[in-house]
């Protein structure tokens, strides 16, 4: 589903100077798994996820990415939203004055227009959005606040989640979702997740700690160093980063 | 009558016009405006909806204006079709039952001089200022608006049903009166792009609040606003001011300003009674070549007074928005108590947003908090919407939605709606 | 708008008679040009936006002349480097300029002017519009003395500079003094002026102060303004900022009759940063502080922050007008303004205008402005605790102004500044 190829990207820092930050990136994605990738802060977890998603500060200077064969790097945001692309935001932004509900709906209903779908009625909207926050365990008074708005850390992954079964992507990014969350909110966020799962539907998940992967089981774990993947296996790999630490493996890599 | 209006007259005559707004446009000469002209005769409009502007017509369509009603706003001269003669006596009848006078300023005139006498000029003088005093003297119709003691007002009051509403007035004069414990909320303006080939409009409103009473004052004003280099456009200079005489009274003022070439108006209240609370809400749009030097007044007298400004400046294309407040406390005002918050949004590289607040407080109880900030839409947010599927156009037009939400909520529910859509309408191609 | 009652002759006069500066003949042509220049100006009204709560026409009617010399043996308390003025008049004997660094010029304009002529000749020679700075145009007309202070690239200057202005036993003069902070690239100072006065006298400060801070250069600059409390004192300070310098200035003020400050910062280049604290406290009756802020955002980059606070006591009156103008075609620009002000009688007054003009659409800018009096639930607390109400009213005011007072990251000039303004740390 997924085929990233030798990817190489950089941003420009507030003093206008590029800084490489992924330099080589091979990654393949095939329906129904989950992938994990982990390494230490500034590895460029975060920037290859906001890439995949279609963030525009970010230069491509090589390689290239296949999402079902079409090439996602030409795509708008929207397309690859409408695409079945989903990125959980590690920090998700408020904007105040828009009614959660409200934006949930023109999400959905966009999506559905590129996909040439009719839009969903407003009655079928409303019971679907109740079941789906029940699901997350959110309180139903989120659906009236506006996005995000004074929302707790925990709150706001939750909503992250709950966008993401409303919009049931094909390729789901989860960029460091369990920073911050205490055990409730992490499980309600894994049983969204793991929901989701099914042979047609992948699942990339960002993380820095070990402990969400108890709870949505990887079949492949990378580890990302420096803008390199370095080392890939299966679950046991993040066992093992966990009781040696990124100093192992950097040392591995040097 | 013509006593004051002459006295007027000769007092405008020693005055120069004022230059000290935030605004550029070339000046106006006095001497060539008609300021007086026959009921605009239907023989000389567009004989048909086909005879007029098709922009005109597609903005109409945008905005859900039902047709006869766009015929009716293009000046066409329709006659039996649609229905409005009816709607306005079923109206006329309820009020009547209730004591409340709501009729064209002349007709007050005739009949109910005394109140004219009382009030008219009394909150705003014609020596108040180059504008008001040009009114004063040369003004041709408008509102007139009374309230009994006690009276909730049944309905929304709405310029829209002023018989021979369709007569834009240039220089239009409205008075307000509620009188103890009374209550009304009168609609000013129209979604519709009103045409005029006067360029100047010169309004003046007045606003009495007694004892107890609350006046709601709500405008959404789409003149139209000259072509993308800016000719043709009205300049709006408007004078607006509420007087909360009365204890405990209270005034509002809504607006959703996204039309004229030129807007130039602070509708301002003085905080009279002891517990009197004025309040300001404003979303102002300047697209293209629009300027706008707008905000409010709040001169705090009485004790325990309370003012709410909320300002939601736009700035889009070449438009140069302004925003100018005065929080005035003075020695008597004790305990007042004052909250603005003015906020702009840059939507392109080449508009200004400006704000020049004025604080002057004399009085040590006083408690006044501004806060004010100028930004372009978060390209966080942006892209939050975007990978979520809403296209950029939409993601900008629910943020700005969004931006506005606080004023959008204190207008009557059907004003709201249709601002919300004359917004998306007025940004239409601003984002690039 | 000529409102000026001082004829001709006199002000042609006093630039003659001028004591403080050897003669020379372009300094002499530059003064009288500024001097017509101001005449035709004339003293600004109350009807100018600029000074529309601040009535200097009194100015027009006073009686001003020179000071003369004093004989001063007492030694003056100052930090570090010390520069003294008496009255204007350098004092080399009250002062200690024993710590400076080598190849870092300071000293006093009279001197400069036949020793660093030169260097100091293009300062001088950049002069003021009368229409928008008055007072920096009659300054450059009748210029007393004041330093000129100069620090080559790459030198960090670590002992703080103390240039202390001390007006003392005479009546009805004036001072104009004249001061240079000239920055190399990637040096650094911290640096007080301060203007005090031991009696009561009245006399007139007309100040101003320019500061040139080449690329990566960094200024920690304090101003103290203890004047007496019939003086008069007017001061412009111009801020000229090159690529990614940093200039943060701390100013208090709790003396003189009628203060007002003129802080102008000009950007030339990209990524520089501007700080601008101020505190001002004023507890006589009749004390008017004026203090005007513009910062000119005309590169991209560029950060500007400024913190105003303001403790009013008595019948004083306080004026604050800060303004961030940010042109076309700039990016990235960050601008914040905050004015709070503590009303602690019933005859204070403020009078607070936070400005923003913005014609660019790459901006974050935020201003906020508070008026309002001492939290009563705190005081009420100190009060139950057992601290006297005079007590606690000055610990709670000084917890307002703490928050300027913090911005000063020297801690000896931190404990100076805090005991001048009459806290206790």
């Amino acid at each position: 589903m997924l085929v990233i190829d030798n990817l190489h990207a950089s941003i420009e820092d507030e003093k206008q100077k590029t800084k490489l930050i992924l330099r080589g990136i091979n990654l393949h994605v095939k329906p129904g798994e989950v992938h994990a990738i982990m390494g230490p802060n500034g590895s460029g977890k975060s920037t290859l996820a906001n890439i995949l998603a279609g963030r525009p500060e970010y230069q491509i200077n090589l390689g290239s990415v296949q999402f079902d064969r079409q090439d996602l790097l030409s795509m708008e945001p929207e397309e690859r939203a409408a695409a079945g692309v989903f990125l959980a935001f590690q920090y998700p932004v408020e904007i105040p004055g828009v009614n959660n509900t409200y934006f949930l709906k023109a999400a959905v209903n966009s999506i559905r227009k590129q996909r040439n779908l009719p839009p969903l009625d407003a009655i079928d909207f409303l019971a679907l959005v109740k079941a789906k926050i029940k699901e997350v365990g959110m309180d139903e008074k989120f659906l009236n606040r506006a996005v995000n708005e004074g929302f707790s850390g925990g709150e706001k992954k939750r909503n992250e989640i709950l966008q993401m079964l409303m919009l049931e992507p094909r390729l789901a990014i989860l960029d460091e979702t369990d920073s911050g969350l205490d055990i409730d909110a992490l499980q309600a966020v894994a049983k969204g997740v793991n929901s989701l799962r099914d042979p047609k539907r992948s699942i990339i998940v960002v993380t820095h700690y070990q402990r969400l992967l108890d709870y949505i089981v990887p079949d492949v774990v990378h580890v990302m160093v420096k803008g390199q993947i370095i080392k890939s296996g299966n679950k046991e790999l993040a066992l093992e980063l966990e009781a040696k630490g990124y100093g192992w493996l950097e040392s591995l890599q040097a | 009558m013509l006593q004051w209006r002459l006295k007027a007259y000769r007092h405008w005559q020693t005055l120069t016009p004022p230059r000290w707004a935030h605004l550029n446009y070339p000046d106006i000469d006095y001497q060539s405006i008609i300021y007086y002209s026959a009921p605009k005769s239907k023989k000389d409009g567009p004989k048909d909806l086909s005879e007029v502007d098709p922009k005109l017509l597609e903005t109409y369509k945008k905005l859900g204006i039902p047709l006869h009603e766009q015929g009716r706003l293009a000046g066409v001269a329709v006659d039996a079709v649609f229905d409005s003669v009816s709607v306005a006596t079923t109206f006329k009848e309820k009020l009547s039952e209730a004591g409340v006078i709501f009729c064209p300023f002349s007709e007050a005139v005739q009949k109910h001089p005394e109140l004219i006498e009382k009030y008219l000029g009394t909150v705003v003088p014609y020596r108040d200022n180059f504008f008001a005093a040009l009114n004063s003297a040369v003004f041709s119709d408008g509102s007139f608006v009374y309230i009994p003691k006690g009276v909730r007002c049944p309905m929304e009051l709405s310029t829209y049903f002023r018989i021979n509403a369709a007569n834009t007035g240039q220089f239009e004069r409205t008075l307000i009166i509620a009188e103890e414990n009374s209550h009304v909320s009168y609609l000013e303006g129209c979604t519709a792009p009103m045409r005029d080939e006067n360029q100047l409009h010169a309004a003046v409103v007045e606003l009495i609040a007694l004892d107890h009473a609350e006046i709601k004052y709500s405008t959404v004003q789409n003149w139209y606003p000259g072509d993308e280099e800016g000719r043709g456009g009205i300049f709006n200079f408007v004078t607006k001011r509420g007087a909360c005489r009365g204890q405990r009274s209270k005034i509002s003022w809504t607006q959703i300003e996204t039309g004229s070439a030129i807007t130039w108006k602070y509708p301002s209240v003085i905080l009279q009674g002891d517990n009197s609370v004025g309040e300001f809400y404003s979303v102002a749009l300047t697209n293209h070549r629009q300027q706008a030097d707008t905000g409010t007044k709040m001169i705090h007298i009485g004790k325990n007074t309370r003012s709410t400004i909320i300002s939601k400046g736009i700035s889009a294309g070449f438009g140069q928005n302004t925003y100018r407040g005065l929080v005035r406390i003075l020695p008597t005002a004790t305990d007042a108590r004052n909250y603005t918050q003015c906020d702009s949004l840059l939507l392109s590289q080449t508009c200004g947003a400006h704000t020049f607040p004025y604080i002057e407080a004399k009085n040590s109880s006083a408690h006044i908090e501004h806060e004010a900030s100028t930004s372009k839409i978060g390209e966080d947010q942006l892209f939050y919407c975007r990978q979520r599927g809403i296209s950029a156009e939409d993601a900008v037009s629910m943020i700005v939605n969004g931006f506005c939400k606080k004023v959008f909520n204190e207008l009557p529910m059907e004003f709201a709606v249709e601002a919300q859509k004359l917004l998306e309408v007025s940004l239409e191609g601003s984002i690039g | 708008m000529s409102d000026d009652v001082i004829s001709d002759s006199h002000l042609k006069a006093l630039l003659t008679d001028n004591p403080y500066l050897p003669q020379k003949k372009w300094l002499r042509e530059l003064q009288n040009i500024h001097l017509t220049d101001f005449m035709q100006r004339g003293f600004p009204t109350r009807r100018e936006e600029h000074w529309k709560y601040t009535d200097m026409s009194q100015l027009a009617n006073e009686n001003f002349g020179w000071a003369h010399k004093l004989e001063m043996t007492e030694p003056v308390r100052g930090q570090g480097i010390v520069m003294v003025f008496v009255n204007g008049f350098f004092y080399p004997a009250l002062s200690d300029l024993s710590a400076l660094p080598p190849h870092v010029i300071l000293c006093p304009i009279s001197q400069a002017l036949e020793q660093h002529e030169e260097l100091l000749k293009p300062f001088l020679q950049n002069g003021f519009d009368s229409n928008q700075y008055p007072f920096a145009c009659l300054n450059t007309a009748l210029m007393t003395d004041g330093f000129l202070l100069s620090v080559p690239d790459n030198v960090e200057v670590n002992t703080p500079i103390h240039c202390l202005f001390l007006n003392t036993q005479q009546q009805d003069f004036m001072i104009h003094p004249r001061n240079i902070i000239d920055m190399g690239a990637n040096s650094y100072i911290t640096i007080i002026e301060e203007y005090a006065a031991i009696g009561v006298e009245k006399y007139l400060t007309n100040a101003v102060t320019t500061f040139h801070a080449a690329q990566n250069a960094h200024i920690s600059y304090h101003k103290i303004q203890a004047e007496s409390k019939h003086a008069i004192h007017i001061a412009n300070m111009f801020l000229m900022q090159d690529y990614n310098s940093v200039i943060k200035n701390v100013h208090l003020a709790i003396g003189s009759h009628l203060a007002r400050e003129d802080v102008t910062v000009s950007l030339q280049a990209e990524g520089t940063e501007s700080y601008l604290y101020g505190l001002y406290h004023l507890s006589e009756n009749g004390q008017h502080v004026d203090n005007h802020l513009l910062v000119s955002h005309a590169y991209s980059r560029s950060k500007s922050v400024m913190l105003y606070k303001g403790i009013l006591d008595k019948k004083s009156r306080a004026v604050f007008n800060g303004k961030a103008y940010v042109h076309k075609d700039v990016q990235h620009i960050n601008a914040a303004q905050a004015n709070h002000n503590i009303l602690l009688s019933d005859t204070a007054e403020i009078n607070s205008k936070p400005e923003l003009e913005i014609y660019s659409d790459d901006v974050k800018c935020t201003h906020g402005a508070t008026v309002g009096q001492l939290d009563k639930d705190a005081l009420f607390y100190l009060r139950s605790r057992g601290i006297e109400s005079e007590e606690a009213l000055k610990l709670l005011t000084q917890a307002f102004a703490t928050e300027v007072l913090n911005k000063i990251e020297n801690p000896s000039l931190r404990n100076y500044i805090s005991q001048r303004a009459g806290y206790h740390e």
